[in-house]
């Protein structure tokens, strides 16, 4: 290539990093985050240890180290931008007698492997695989003698697998073909050729009587994915198209065809980000991020401009409307669609049991809350703890007074480089028990936790927890409201009229108000009686409703008018 | 440039993954030493008792040890022994005292040195505290003599969980494993030939599990339990695990077999985890009279009784003795475990319930089983959990699990027993950096067994009867 033509290539893959930055750090920032609360990475020997007792350990090591620096979601955003162009420049070093034409090919690769990380649940260890294997090719290369090259090949093969896990199959891969293509001697590549296939074949078969694994995990890879009964299609592919890059490089010599390779790596780019790119569960892990931070005001100016309609977006509304005070008289004004979108019930996964946990814990339902996180931890599918919810355990623990198993766990964060401050702040409290009280978030949930009345949890009976935590403690109004919401929601009034009584302020909320009347109607034959906080406006927007709803017009225009009503939710909601 | 990234590189390695002892990782104590391994008995081949001093300012700490001519000191903050330095002390100092001075502390103590072996190494399942979701877990096995542990089946292999193992008086070739989800099984290995069989049948509750050998190896005594958990809300309570009915059954081996009978298959008694007597003619249980769950789940009490087994011809007796009237003094029998002498046995005694593990008040009780008296293991029992205990095969040693260090992450601790039943000042399973190890020991030791010597157990073998859906069927009789 020439001046010209390096410097155009040179921007080729700035552009693709800055590409790639852009598309994780504005849009895609939520999964970033998603990624570093998956794993509580630890400096220290015995983690050191365990992580690189599996196959690929070190691949998931070096993983975990630098997905702990998305904790800050731009970092990550380099991060993986770095890693996306260093795979696509390896790719081109490996590439025999590149030319400009050929150049665009190399993003193949780095192309499969973008998509690949659009799935949440893919690790960057893949991609670390990728890039280790290509080094290491690209050094073996240097060695000009063929007999020594493919014997040390072989050699590192086992040693490849140990550190990287299968996806190094493809530095003997590389190897072949670049000696291929430098047309050494036939004979010698096809026994390297067949040595590498059998290597590559008992490793795995090896690897198995020592490693506590199915053989179809240690051959498509430990550290791949979070889920291990799922094979990394993407992540493969983007090895596949290594090989396949540094063959189809042969047909693109001419630096006329450069519009042809550059179409190739750009189209399914292009193309397939929109299919890859789950923008629905960005939305979600949005939600829960707004909420593990407290951005409620965030959380409802979301809500307010795209109105949520999924249970985890639904609840972690709630909770900001609750947080902000507005639930009593907002609530109605976003999309609801039964208690489910209030409290879910449990589910055995990693994700959802987070934010209703966190409901629970600014409920003062402290016990529950550390029952969700803990089974959300649990659930983590590669069996990965989280340093977030380490941290939530922690607080739980130092709640309830269990001061060792909290000591526990910040033991764990002291170890970590963004928990570590926390941690030791947190450490003082637990030798000084004392000043405990003296942390406000943690004053407020002592106080209004129950105390005296022990009863098991139960979903079904949410009203009577809810009940009794808000008549233990009268300063947990948030118990209150979340179980007037309950009642509304269940579509409960005479539960949610009894309970009402209890209230002593804030009883003439505009969505108490419209219940209050619809009850009254429901169950009275005039207005006479009715409790003297109904507004005037709110009485005669109810006569109107209900003309309206009579005269039996469409559940649009229903919507348009009174779509933030407690009446349009009970008559035209969760049916 | 990429050499000095590549010694950044190295660097980070470097720092990562060195062992610092460091004091403040966690400080379970107030005594001076942790583990507390002051004035405990101890057997002979055991492991290196390494120790660390709480306190982590003043001068660096001397400690000797001694006994006869020999004299052996280290100095540092962590004791940390050289494994034949330890195993030259004991074996000179074998039915006697080993003294140990301390160059910071006032008092001296003792290590004894009993004459009475223990086995080969244990076995148990290592898995988090949690309640229905589980993570990475497995069934493990830890030689005593060194540190060594290593995995026999875990959870990375298959959808599910492994559950309740057991072997006949820690003998490694006749043990029976439950796996849970999915692939649900039992792994029996009898003499050798492992097999997977389903052990649930239509006329019993559901899944055979907490299995007792029969000394003579041709009988499995099971429970079936219909079992729930419940959270509470109060902040010294967290969960709550009981049964909603639960079965009595004993398993012949050879003609593939559960043996119920009308005494132990009553609908008005809860029977649970059955242990056969030292001689293999009686089967010790618990037994609770059902309450309506959850509204009484603090008013299940479970006693210790016993019925006559015959092992020539399966025969359940059909008179049951009730050996320890616990529901008479507002408390609750769990994990009867006679000693296979035939001398003893031990049980856990908490407020109700069997579950005695989620239970702070949960105590260690013993009984003499030729007076029929009991009485609380003083010097082993804690302020917190005490629970889950099993005997070495000559009956000298009991191995048991308590949360007494954080309340939550079970640990376990060994004693010796003598002739008369005295128990002594226990000692925590030895760890080579036992503060490092346990406080970053995120799982709970569990169904902690003896084991006579190492587990043949292929671990291919099993993951491939466990994946795949064949199964042998249990029958099912009634005694006659």
């Amino acid at each position: 290539m020439n001046r010209r033509q390096t410097i155009i290539s040179a921007v080729q893959s700035a552009a693709a990093f800055l590409l790639a930055f852009a598309f994780f750090n504005f849009l895609y920032p939520y999964h970033v985050h998603y990624q570093e609360q998956m794993q509580l990475f630890r400096f220290g020997a015995d983690y050191f240890r365990e992580s690189v007792a599996v196959p690929g350990g070190l691949g998931g090591w070096i993983g975990g180290f630098l997905v702990q620096f998305f904790y800050h979601a731009p970092v990550g955003a380099l991060i993986l931008g770095i890693l996306l162009v260093l795979i696509q420049l390896l790719t081109w070093k490996n590439i025999e007698n590149g030319s400009f034409a050929t150049y665009p090919l190399s993003f193949l690769p780095a192309v499969a492997m973008f998509l690949f990380l659009c799935d949440e649940n893919a690790l960057v260890t893949a991609a670390i695989a990728i890039i280790a294997s290509l080094t290491l090719a690209f050094i073996l290369m240097k060695i000009r003698r063929t007999g020594i090259r493919s014997i040390i090949t072989i050699m590192l093969m086992p040693v490849m697998y140990l550190l990287f896990g299968s996806i190094s199959i493809l530095v003997p891969v590389i190897v072949a073909i670049r000696s291929f293509m430098r047309e050494e001697d036939k004979k010698n590549i096809l026994i390297f050729s067949i040595a590498a296939v059998v290597m590559a074949t008992a490793i795995p078969l090896i690897a198995r009587a020592y490693s506590p694994y199915p053989l179809e995990r240690l051959a498509f890879g430990v550290h791949y994915h979070r889920y291990h009964n799922a094979i990394p299609l993407l992540a493969w592919i983007s090895v596949l198209m290594v090989p396949s890059a540094m063959l189809l490089a042969t047909a693109f010599r001419k630096d006329r065809m450069v519009a042809a390779s550059l179409a190739l790596a750009i189209l399914p780019a292009a193309c397939l980000t929109p299919v890859f790119a789950d923008m629905e569960k960005e939305r979600l892990f949005g939600y829960d991020f707004m909420t593990r931070m407290g951005q409620w005001n965030k959380i409802l100016a979301t809500s307010d401009k795209d109105s949520p309609d999924s249970p985890i977006a639904v609840e972690c509304t709630n909770l900001a409307l609750a947080k902000t005070a507005h639930m009593s008289s907002d609530m109605f004004s976003f999309f609801q669609n039964g208690p489910a979108g209030l409290i879910p019930e449990f589910t055995r996964d990693h994700f959802s049991p987070v934010p209703t946990g966190t409901v629970y814990y600014h409920l003062g339902m402290i016990n529950t809350a550390q029952t969700f996180f803990f089974e959300a931890q649990e659930g983590i599918p590669d069996f990965q703890k989280s340093a977030r919810l380490t941290q939530a355990l922690a607080k739980t623990n130092l709640i309830n007074g269990d001061y060792e198993v909290a000591r526990k766990y910040v033991g764990a964060l002291k170890q970590t480089l963004f928990y570590r401050e926390w941690a030791k702040e947190t450490e003082r409290l637990i030798n000084n028990p004392e000043l405990i009280e003296k942390v406000p978030e943690y004053a407020y949930l002592r106080s209004v936790r129950i105390k005296d009345h022990d009863f098991m949890f139960s979903q079904e009976e949410m009203d009577s927890m809810l009940g009794l935590m808000y008549v233990e403690n009268e300063a947990n109004v948030m118990a209150m409201d979340y179980l007037l919401a309950w009642c509304l929601l269940r579509k409960d009034l005479p539960r949610f009229f009894e309970c009402h009584k209890l209230l002593k302020k804030g009883y003439d909320a505009r969505h108490y108000q419209e219940a209050v009347v619809l009850y009254w109607a429901l169950t009275h034959d005039g207005p006479e009686g009715m409790p003297g906080f109904i507004t005037r406006n709110v009485a005669s927007e109810f006569t109107r409703f209900i003309s309206s709803f009579q005269s039996g017009r469409d559940e649009a225009s229903m919507q348009k008018e009174f779509g933030d009503t407690y009446w349009f939710y009970y008559y035209y909601r969760f049916k | 440039m990429m050499k000095r990234v590549l010694y950044i590189l190295l660097g980070i390695l470097m720092f990562s993954s060195c062992y610092r002892f460091d004091p403040s990782e966690a400080r379970y104590t107030d005594g001076p030493i942790w583990p507390d391994y002051m004035d405990v008995t101890v057997p002979v081949g055991i492991a290196p008792l390494n120790f660390c001093y709480t306190a982590d300012c003043g001068p660096v700490p001397v400690t000797t040890f001694s006994h006869g001519d020999m004299s052996i000191s280290i100095k540092g903050r962590e004791v940390v022994w050289k494994e034949k330095e330890w195993k030259r002390l004991l074996e000179a100092a074998k039915g006697e005292d080993i003294t140990v001075r301390s160059s910071v502390l006032p008092d001296t103590w003792t290590i004894h040195v009993s004459e009475d072996e223990i086995d080969y190494g244990i076995n148990y399942r290592l898995l988090a505290p949690g309640y229905e979701v589980y993570s990475k877990m497995g069934i493990y096995e830890r030689n005593l003599s060194n540190y060594k542990e290593k995995a026999l089946i875990e959870n990375t292999q298959f959808d599910g969980c492994v559950n309740c193992h057991a072997y006949n008086r820690g003998n490694p070739d006749n043990y029976s494993l439950h796996i849970r989800g999915s692939h649900g099984a039992t792994l029996l290995n009898i003499d050798g030939e492992m097999a997977a069989y389903n052990t649930k049948t239509d006329s019993t509750l559901g899944f055979c599990v907490y299995p007792y050998w029969h000394p003579g190896g041709d009988y499995i005594a099971y429970s079936s339990n219909n079992t729930r958990q419940g959270f509470h809300v109060l902040a010294d309570k967290l969960i709550e695990v009981f049964d909603l009915d639960s079965d009595m059954l004993v398993y012949d081996i050879r003609n593939n077999c559960l043996i119920s009978s009308e005494s132990i298959k009553k609908k008005d008694v809860w029977e649970t985890f059955p242990a056969f007597s030292a001689d293999g003619k009686t089967l010790y249980f618990c037994a609770a009279s059902p309450k309506p769950i959850p509204a009484e789940v603090d008013q299940i009490r479970y006693n210790l009784c016993s019925v006559d087994f015959d092992p020539a011809t399966g025969t359940i007796g059909s008179r049951i003795d009730t050996l320890v009237f616990a529901e008479g003094t507002g408390k609750s029998v769990s994990f009867p475990k006679p000693s296979y002498d035939g001398k003893f046995l031990v049980y856990t005694l908490s407020d109700y319930g069997n579950f005695s593990i989620w239970h702070h008040e949960a105590d260690l009780w013993i009984m003499d089983l030729e007076t029929g008296e009991s009485r609380p293991m003083d010097k082993i029992n804690s302020h917190d959990t005490e629970s889950y205990h099993s005997w070495s095969s000559n009956s000298r040693w009991m191995m048991f699990s308590s949360r007494r260090d954080d309340g939550l992450y079970t640990r376990l601790f060994f004693t010796h027993i003598d002739e008369n039943g005295q128990e002594s000042k226990p000692f925590m399973l030895p760890q080579k950096h036992p503060l490092h190890y346990y406080s970053y020991q995120n799982r709970s030791y569990n169904v902690p067994e003896f084991v006579t010597g190492p587990v043949d157990l292929d671990r291919t073998d099993a993951e491939k009867m466990i994946n795949c859906e064949e199964r042998i069927q249990f029958g099912f009789r009634m005694s006659e």
